[in-house]
């Protein structure tokens, strides 16, 4: 297979393969429901972009919007600068995988890869060396004459997968394309998925509930709750600096602190009637805002140590579970207020407590995120 | 479970008492002598040999044939339309359209028989092949139609969004996805609509003239006269060919399913 032939593709575009999707002001009402709500976000070519949110968040219909199944009540899609808002599903060049495979039961493996190079009418000649090279990508070169109903899950969707890429559409969306795998199998899928999606330069829309999913294969993020999109940024920006409650609570664990800052001397505190969270950073005035320290960021101390030197912020609380996870132990506490505190710790380091302890929780001020204008 | 032998030998009593008519017709066709007999006496074709060489018999069954194959490709076009609207429709009820597709179930062949002779005797349509396969194909729609709306809730929409996404216009999947996806449905539905117009008497009758006659049509007017071996011999062929297509019915989907897995 020569280069040329790699870029150019029977859909016969050049250069970059993958497309520039615009989503401009897309809202989508059902009833008095709005599942889309003014959504406005821009995918580069060759990115991987997941749409991630909890069921009803409005990322499938986005997604269906996308793809052409559903219209939009108002805004536009636009894919490499042209409205394609108005164009029917088979017109798209969009490449499709579907969270239950949804593969032709009656036709044979080849024969469902082979089937967009049929529609977008590539000589019957080159079709076979086509699917082949496909099949062959999604490692399953020789399969082409069994029947899906004879593969298992996995194979299943590697089919669908080289069903969506042959005809080297510049767009692939995917709808939970891992949500009826297992574990093990769909963690393999992610790597495998996103090698290929870079190897072929493909601009990708993923659909997921899945925060590992999103965190792992990405290259940005949306998230969506609500129909509304809540933050949309690389996975680094999404779990380190969550721009909202919603977003600390959706992409990992997260320990929120609610209150007014206020200056005490040269430092900016979080005033709580019991323990003292340090805010970093230069903090003009006072305001309301949520501070979000992750648990791995929290030290747990015994109550009657020593306080350190240098400025720590520090919680009192009761330890209420430890939980041994492997490479980690997650220790749960309840914080004077009565809310849950989450620390993960070393599980080879031995705890100093145990539970029902009074325990001290402290954390540098500059390992946690502070979320300002939170109401 | 295993069933007991009682059990066992029950079941086995019912379904003698279901064939044992069958089988008595069966026996008397092959009598060598000339009246209807159990037991027949003798052996002898002779009987199968008259109603083959028979004109009236031959031009009746080639009648049914004719009937029975229009009645089954009608039946299959209208019923598997009708499936589609109470499926896919936007705006028409889907309780209505199924009322409306299994209404020939209910209503009495008598009904229907004097139903059709009116509207034909008013439209001029009566003597022919066309005339009882219409009102044969109305009796075997409701096969079709149950059979398709079944197959057709059981195919998953994604797999036609699939096809639509790959560049398929819905035109074209619904030709190359969908209705090859219920085609063993309805085939299963045209057959058993042929077999239900194959033996069907009632509205044959009302519908029937002096120059078109099916086969239940012409025994029962032979039988009126005196019953002879030859209408155990015609009897004897019809319950094979429902026979036959009963076969094809039970094992003709996994056939298509071999035969499309090797192209």
């Amino acid at each position: 297979m020569t280069e040329t032939a790699t870029q150019a593709g029977p859909t016969g575009r050049e250069g970059s393969p993958g497309a520039r999707v615009e989503l401009a002001g897309i809202v989508k009402r059902y009833g008095d429901v709005r599942a889309v709500d003014d959504v406005s976000l821009t995918v580069e070519p060759g990115q991987f972009l997941t749409l991630l949110g909890a069921s009803g968040s409005g990322k499938t219909t986005l997604l269906r919007i996308i793809a052409g199944f559903v219209d939009a009540d108002e805004g536009r899609v636009v894919v490499d600068g042209r409205d394609i808002s108005q164009v029917p599903v088979h017109r798209r060049e969009i490449g499709m995988v579907f969270q239950n495979y949804a593969l032709f039961p009656h036709l044979s493996v080849a024969a469902n890869v082979a089937f967009p190079l049929e529609m977008r009418r590539v000589r019957r000649r080159d079709r076979a060396a086509l699917v082949e090279r496909a099949l062959e990508a999604v490692q399953l070169g020789g399969y082409g004459g069994r029947s899906p109903k004879e593969l298992s899950g996995g194979q299943q969707q590697r089919v669908a997968l080289a069903r969506a890429i042959v005809a080297r559409p510049p767009l692939l969306l995917m709808d939970e394309p891992l949500g009826a795998l297992d574990r093990r199998l769909r963690e393999a899928m992610q790597i495998e998925i996103r090698g290929l999606s870079r190897e072929l330069g493909l601009t990708v829309i993923n659909v997921t509930h899945d925060q590992e999913e999103a965190l792992t294969m990405s290259d940005h993020i949306a998230l969506l709750a609500g129909g509304r999109l809540v933050q949309h940024g690389t996975p680094e920006e999404l779990y380190g600096l969550p721009n909202s409650e919603v977003a600390a609570r959706f992409l990992g664990e997260s320990n929120l602190f609610r209150g007014r800052v206020r200056r005490e001397g040269s430092q900016a505190v979080l005033a709580l009637p019991y323990g003292r969270v340090l805010v970093p950073g230069d903090t003009p005035g006072e305001r309301e805002a949520v501070v979000v320290v992750r648990p791995s960021a929290i030290r747990i101390r015994p109550a009657g140590a020593e306080p350190p030197a240098a400025a720590v912020s520090r919680v009192p609380g009761v330890v209420s579970a430890d939980i041994y996870a492997g490479d980690s132990r997650k220790v749960l506490v309840e914080g004077a207020d009565g809310a849950e505190l989450v620390v993960r710790c070393e599980s080879g380091a031995p705890l100093p407590c145990s539970v029902g302890d009074e325990v001290v929780l402290e954390w540098d001020p500059g390992s946690c995120h502070i979320i300002t204008g939170a109401a | 479970m295993r069933a007991g032998l009682g059990v066992r030998l029950f079941a086995c009593l019912v379904a003698l008492l279901f064939v044992a008519p069958t089988l008595i017709v069966a026996a008397t066709s092959v009598t060598s002598g000339s009246m209807v007999t159990f037991p027949p006496k003798g052996f002898s074709p002779r009987w199968f040999q008259e109603v083959l060489t028979d004109p009236e018999w031959l031009t009746a069954l080639g009648n049914s044939v004719q009937v029975g194959l229009l009645a089954a490709v009608l039946a299959m076009a209208a019923g598997t339309s009708l499936a589609f609207a109470a499926a896919r429709s936007r705006f028409l009820p889907p309780a209505l359209v199924t009322g409306l597709a299994v209404l020939p179930m209910t209503v009495p062949l008598v009904v229907a028989g004097i139903g059709f002779y009116l509207v034909y005797v008013r439209v001029g349509l009566s003597g022919n092949a066309l005339s009882l396969g219409i009102a044969h194909a109305v009796l075997g729609l409701p096969f079709v139609f149950v059979n398709v709306l079944a197959a057709l809730t059981g195919v998953d929409r994604r797999v036609e969004e699939a096809a639509r996404v790959s560049g398929a216009t819905e035109t074209v999947t619904l030709v190359r996805i969908t209705l090859p996806l219920v085609a063993p449905a309805a085939l299963v539905g045209g057959v058993l609509a042929f077999v239900s117009s194959w033996d069907e008497v009632v509205v044959a009758l009302f519908l029937n003239t002096p120059r078109f006659r099916t086969l239940p049509v012409v025994m029962w007017s032979q039988v009126r006269s005196g019953v002879e071996p030859s209408i155990s011999a015609v009897a004897t062929l019809i319950t094979l060919v429902s026979l036959l297509m009963a076969a094809l019915v039970l094992v003709g989907p996994a056939v298509v399913k071999k035969v499309r897995r090797r192209t």
